[in-house]
């Protein structure tokens, strides 16, 4: 089969012929696998993480009177509060790192996919390359944990609407590093079954006699012998999938297996099923996987107007399920080992469009007075200061790192973090060098900017 | 000199410092990136003990930092028992070993074109006289040429983009007229190669939501119209009139800050430079670059044509330098540029210099690209670095002068290979070697373009492409890509794609085996091939698009009509769940209420200050209404309410009312046929077995595959699982 082959070829067809790891210095993990959690189109951090001085709604209120509009309530550790409605992640905080001074790239224009796409690869796009997911990145560098479980799994992103899809896509993509590495997409948890097991078109009974056929049918071909490494790589990748789709392994995808009253303290929708297949996921030896809580221009997390309601509608799905996620790794033994981020894109503001003093341009109508509810709430992106909660992963618990002003512009003030550094501590989490590279077009391409990023190893129980 | 792995040795107690073990890790890690190749810093070159023997009293004092900047400026210093070593190896004398780098090419690719005589021998075909001699150079013997199935099978790929029939491969005896039979039908051929050249041109029909302007129509009418590609390139440089090709130039494009190696007048220099130049200049546009003889203001020369303003500041490594850069085609001896030239002036003269008669680079970048798609590989690879060594420089610039000679005419390049022995040899399977040798065509992945026209070709059921108007037949390249054509290899085009990607991966497999696309694909094709797919009904009523919110009457014909029924289906609403759309006082003859058979809820519609009580039926179900007897018309109003004109729900829909359950896969009539003529039902077990191997495979099954086949016809989803195994077959996934 492989006469006339060199092993270099099979190596290569063996990892779909993926880029060469230039350099990855050895770095011990604190962490196996990872769990992000994507809260996307711009999560308020003063309605969430980073409460501010409440000013409750009444008509005629001044815009830039408020900081936020939901009370703070205390958390399981002094010295953190947390917006009012996050109380069960409030509860579980003391497991966790929080992160009140990231920021984000000023890219001149607030667009929220482009946000998306730097803060996902690293890289602000356009580039040169087509740089990959976070998410392939580790898969590719990290390989799987479990063969039967992809090693990069995205969850909740419907990858078809409207006319950001096309940016979406540009980022759930392994890029450079060959399809191999790609994520493999669900947008509603509850369907998993049908991408991890036959699906309803053919059915398991009517899918193992096709691939019986199949073989049959190859075995029958006069040219069968007349292979190289190019088809032998292909009817392995064929024999994978079926693997996959019958293997038990992916029962983890499965959340009939769970007791309904697990389903209903994870919440039985999208964002927090998506919690709950994590975890299992986890448990099963997944190594990365995404679960959004979706980005639709102007939906959840994306408040252009009624912001103080629909932050109280986001908070009410991510509160349950996030710390649900937390009790149950850590009842499994598996949350020292398992990283989990709460990141967005970028945070929000009544009145600052960018950063304080370096303002882009508006593209929300705010007006100085509010006369009606619809006005009141955090409209405008702020990449000055963003919240990221940490929870896992070697991280330190109880922990707050960073600070922001108690008062307008609510501009950071202790120890910013870029998301170079930010990634840098994460990949150094999951014992990825920053500044691991591959050669692509025969020059290196790092898993931070030049390989930049430095890890704030501060944040981190054990140096 | 390449980049090494970083293997770095501790440093031993060596009295003289190990070269290869100890002091050459130290450099390939941290020096050589700066200090290696055309463009080495300072001159130095770590590959070259010349260099460093007369740098040798600095070395010590620069990794210490005490000889101005440290080295290395970046990153940590090396440390002390890295510099310790460093002090032994130079107190040694610098003792020098061979690691075993690649010696570097002595290849200079020409700019001019060269003229080179055809070799003498009893070969045809100009191609074959030059692969004849390179044969006879090496002792190499021709591979027996392919038979004519399998000619037909490639041909139909490769000009078509879809597989031949069985009735079609039977005229193929005579393969320089089918060859010309498949260049004469401009519009299949165009539906083909325009999926190379929106991958190559970065140019995507749907457009990429980062600003990009894309221009199908001159694509496609040039690719009709046979037009030249030199004709092509001047346009493509020098976009002038209302569908010019602008959107080329403009690259892809975000709103707010760019990095400066990445504006859109570098764009344009990068992608001019690597699509018709085989030049990479993307590492150039930060720094001189690395890994090529390119350097930082080669690129800002180029980029300055396409510029608003002529000059441009060098900004090196995200830092300005205050040196001015005006605009400088790459290869400056084909002629000047006008260094205060408007944009206009500006491209012009590029595009002068570009097709200039003495520029052979534009030519051979274009043929070689045009062979690798042919052949599997190209004349010279990668096919984006024109500057590395053809397998054979004879026949690269053969062809390239022979291409100019006519005039540029791809379809004269088009027939000249494909009726060439050269391409007709049975496929040669891919070796690892380290030198190429050219044995014909390799086996080439069919692309998913190809994948999808040809499964449509087979079964007679083709995609719509239906938007607010109207619906026609379309094939694979004008739709948004799916999951199935992303899996196959289809690019979103937010870079230059100059090769598709031949790896197989388990994802790409996932999607094939167990993907909805494919296997509803499967299911409409196996009721089409069975003739028992219902043919849809034309709508009575049809209200196009209507956005954000309406109140329009309507009044339908319905005598005759037993039934009809309703449908709402969504025109592109952002968020549906809060649209209020539905119908108002509907009533046969002005008279009696329309009544559907199952309840449907009532809903208030307000807008234009009105309030309206509208049936709100369910988005994307059809819902029956009986007609009464005797009844002739149908009137009322459709309605949408004002909550649709909130940015955040902006509401889209359509609203259709039909003679008997619709299809949705076809909500529109359509009156034009489908690219491919349909192939007859056919139900005769073995005939059909034939028929799906020719038009997949491109053979007869043999028997022991023909008594499978038929069995498996007999069995639950027989005729699905049949296509599918096909499809899936390497036979079929890889065309030889």
């Amino acid at each position: 089969m492989f006469d006339n082959v060199s092993r270099r070829a099979v190596l290569a067809a063996l990892t779909g012929a993926a880029p060469k790891l230039l350099a990855a210095p050895k770095i011990a993990p604190r962490a196996d696998s990872m769990i992000l959690l994507w809260m996307a189109g711009g999560m308020a951090q003063t309605e969430t993480f980073d409460p501010k001085r409440h000013t409750p709604y009444e008509t005629g209120l001044a815009s830039d009177k408020v900081l936020s509009t939901f009370p703070s309530i205390p958390t399981a550790v002094d010295g953190i509060r947390l917006s009012q409605g996050l109380e069960k992640i409030g509860k579980v905080m003391d497991r966790g790192a929080l992160i009140r001074s990231h920021q984000v790239g000023d890219l001149g224009f607030i667009l929220h996919s482009r946000h998306q796409f730097h803060w996902h690869t690293g890289y602000a796009p356009p580039q040169a390359v087509a740089v990959p997911h976070m998410g392939a990145f580790l898969a590719r560098t990290l390989g799987p944990r479990n063969p039967d479980i992809p090693p990069f799994i995205a969850v909740g992103q419907n990858m078809e609407l409207g006319a950001e899809s096309d940016a979406l896509k540009a980022f759930h993509t392994a890029g450079f590093l060959g399809s191999e590495y790609g994520p493999f997409q669900m947008v509603d948890p509850r369907d998993a079954v049908s991408v991890t097991r036959p699906s309803e078109y053919v059915g398991p009974t009517r899918f193992e006699n096709r691939r019986a056929f199949y073989k049959k049918l190859l075995d029958a071909s006069p040219m069968k012998n007349a292979g190289d490494h190019q088809r032998e790589s292909y009817l392995r990748s064929v024999e994978n999938a079926h693997r996959l789709l019958t293997s038990p392994a992916a029962k983890a995808f499965d959340l009939a297996l769970e007791k309904p009253e697990v389903i209903a303290r994870y919440g039985d929708n999208k964002f927090g099923l998506g919690c709950l297949q994590a975890r299992r996921l986890v448990e099963a030896g997944a190594r990365f996987i995404e679960v959004t809580s979706e980005y639709i221009p102007f939906r959840f997390w994306d408040t252009h107007e009624n912001g103080h309601k629909r932050a109280g509608d986001m908070k009410q799905l991510i509160d349950g399920p996030i710390a649900q996620l937390v009790l149950d790794l850590e009842e499994r033994g598996l949350l020292d080992r398992t990283l989990i981020v709460i990141a967005t894109e970028f945070g929000r503001d009544m009145m600052t469009e960018g950063k304080p003093g370096l303002e882009v341009k508006d593209q929300v109508q705010q007006p100085k007075t509010m006369t009606e509810p619809k006005h009141y709430g955090m409209h405008r992106h702020f990449t000055e200061a963003v919240s990221v909660c940490i929870f896992g992963g070697g991280f330190k618990k109880g922990f707050l790192y960073g600070k922001t002003a108690d008062e307008r512009p609510c501009k950071t003030i202790e120890n910013p973090i870029s998301i170079e550094d930010l990634h840098a501590t994460i990949y150094t989490a999951m014992g990825v060098a920053p500044d691991t590279a591959y050669e692509v077009e025969q020059r290196p391409v790092y898993a931070t900017k030049d390989g930049k990023g430095k890890a704030r190893t501060e944040l981190f129980s054990k140096a | 000199m390449r980049l090494l792995a970083l293997t770095f040795v501790a440093a031993s107690l060596h009295a003289r410092a190990d070269f290869a073990s100890e002091v050459h890790p130290i450099f390939a890690a941290r020096c050589a990136g700066c200090h290696s190749g055309p463009n080495a810093q300072a001159g130095l070159k770590m590959d070259d003990r010349a260099s460093l023997v007369k740098a040798r009293a600095k070395i010590v004092p620069k990794v210490r930092g005490a000889l101005g900047t440290r080295m290395p400026p970046t990153g940590d210093p090396l440390s002390e028992a890295q510099i310790q070593t460093l002090e032994r190896w130079v107190a040694a004398d610098l003792p020098w070993a061979d690691v075993g780098a690649k010696a570097a090419s002595k290849w200079q690719a020409l700019l001019a074109p060269r003229v080179v005589a055809l070799p003498q021998n009893a070969e045809i075909n100009p191609i074959d006289k030059f692969v004849a001699a390179y044969n006879a150079k090496r002792g190499l013997a021709w591979r027996p040429l392919i038979d004519d199935a399998t000619f037909a099978k490639r041909v139909y790929l490769d000009l078509w983009g879809v597989t031949p029939s069985f009735e079609q491969m039977q005229v193929s005896k005579n393969r320089a007229a089918l060859i010309d039979k498949l260049l004469a039908d401009r519009e299949m051929l165009a539906g083909h190669w325009i999926s190379f050249w929106n991958d190559l041109l970065r140019n995507d029909n749907r457009a990429y939501h980062g600003e990009t302007k894309p221009y199908t129509p001159w694509l496609k009418k040039a690719l009709e119209s046979n037009a030249p590609y030199d004709a092509m390139v001047r346009q493509l440089i020098n976009p002038a009139g209302p569908d010019a090709p602008e959107g080329f130039l403009v690259g892809v494009n975000w709103r707010g800050d760019v990095n400066a190696s990445q504006l859109p007048h570098m764009q344009a220099a990068q992608n001019t430079a690597q699509v018709f130049l085989g030049v990479n200049l993307k590492c150039a546009s930060c720094h001189d670059s690395f890994i090529n003889k390119y350097q930082l203001r080669q690129s800002y020369g180029m980029a300055a044509i396409f510029s608003e303003q002529p000059q441009l500041e060098l900004i090196r490594c995200d830092t300005r330098t205050g040196k001015m850069q005006g605009p400088e085609f790459l290869f400056p001896s084909l002629g000047a540029i006008k260094q205060d030239g408007t944009i206009a002036e500006r491209r012009a003269q590029a595009a002068a210099l570009f097709t200039h008669p003495q520029n052979g680079r534009v030519p051979r970048t274009f043929v070689n690209r045009i062979w690798g798609r042919l052949f599997g590989r190209g004349l010279v690879e990668p096919v984006d670095d024109m500057d590395a060594e053809p397998w054979n420089a004879d026949l690269l610039d053969w062809l390239a002068n022979d291409f100019v000679a006519n005039n540029s005419d791809i379809n004269h390049l088009l027939k000249l290979i494909l009726t060439s022995k050269a391409w007709q040899q049975q496929a040669a399977p891919i070796v690892e070697e380290n030198s190429y040798t050219f044995r014909g065509p390799q086996p080439r992945r069919i692309t998913a373009e190809q994948f999808v026209d040809s499964l449509s070709a087979l079964t007679g059921e083709w995609r719509l492409l239906q938007n607010d108007r109207s619906a026609r037949f379309a094939r694979e390249w004008e739709f948004k890509s799916t999951a199935l054509t992303r899996a196959l290899g289809r690019p979103i085009r937010d870079q230059v794609y100059t090769t598709r990607p031949p790896e197989s991966s388990t994802l790409q497999a996932l999607e094939l085996v167990n993907g909805t696309t494919l296997a509803q694909s499967l299911r409409r094709g196996v009721q089409r091939l069975n003739g028992t797919l219902p043919e849809p009904p034309a709508p009575l009523f049809d209200s196009k698009a209507v956005r954000r919110s309406a109140g329009t009457r309507f009044r339908i014909d319905v005598a005759g009509k037993k039934e009809i029924w309703l449908l709402i289906e969504d025109a592109g609403s952002y968020d549906w769940d809060r649209t209020i759309a539905g119908w108002h006082d509907l009533r046969f003859d002005d008279n009696v209420a329309a009544q559907p058979s199952q309840t449907q809820p009532l809903k208030s519609v307000a807008f234009f200050k009105q309030s309206y009580t509208a049936l709100t039926t369910p988005v994307g179900k059809a819902v029956h209404i009986a007609v009464p007897d005797g009844a002739r018309t149908l009137k009322g109003t459709i309605v949408m309410d004002d909550i649709g004109r909130i940015s955040e729900v902006n509401s889209a829909a359509r609203f259709f009312i039909f003679p008997s359950a619709p299809d949705r896969n076809l909500l529109t009539k359509v009156s034009d046929a489908p690219p491919v003529a349909s192939p007859k039902p056919e139900t005769d077990a073995a005939k059909l077995t034939d028929r799906l191997f020719w038009q997949t495979l491109g053979r007869a099954p043999a028997p022991a595959e023909k008594q499978i086949a038929i069995e498996q016809l007999n069995a639950n989803g027989g005729l699905e699982d049949l296509l599918w195994s096909l499809l899936l077959h390497p036979e079929f996934q890889y065309v030889r």
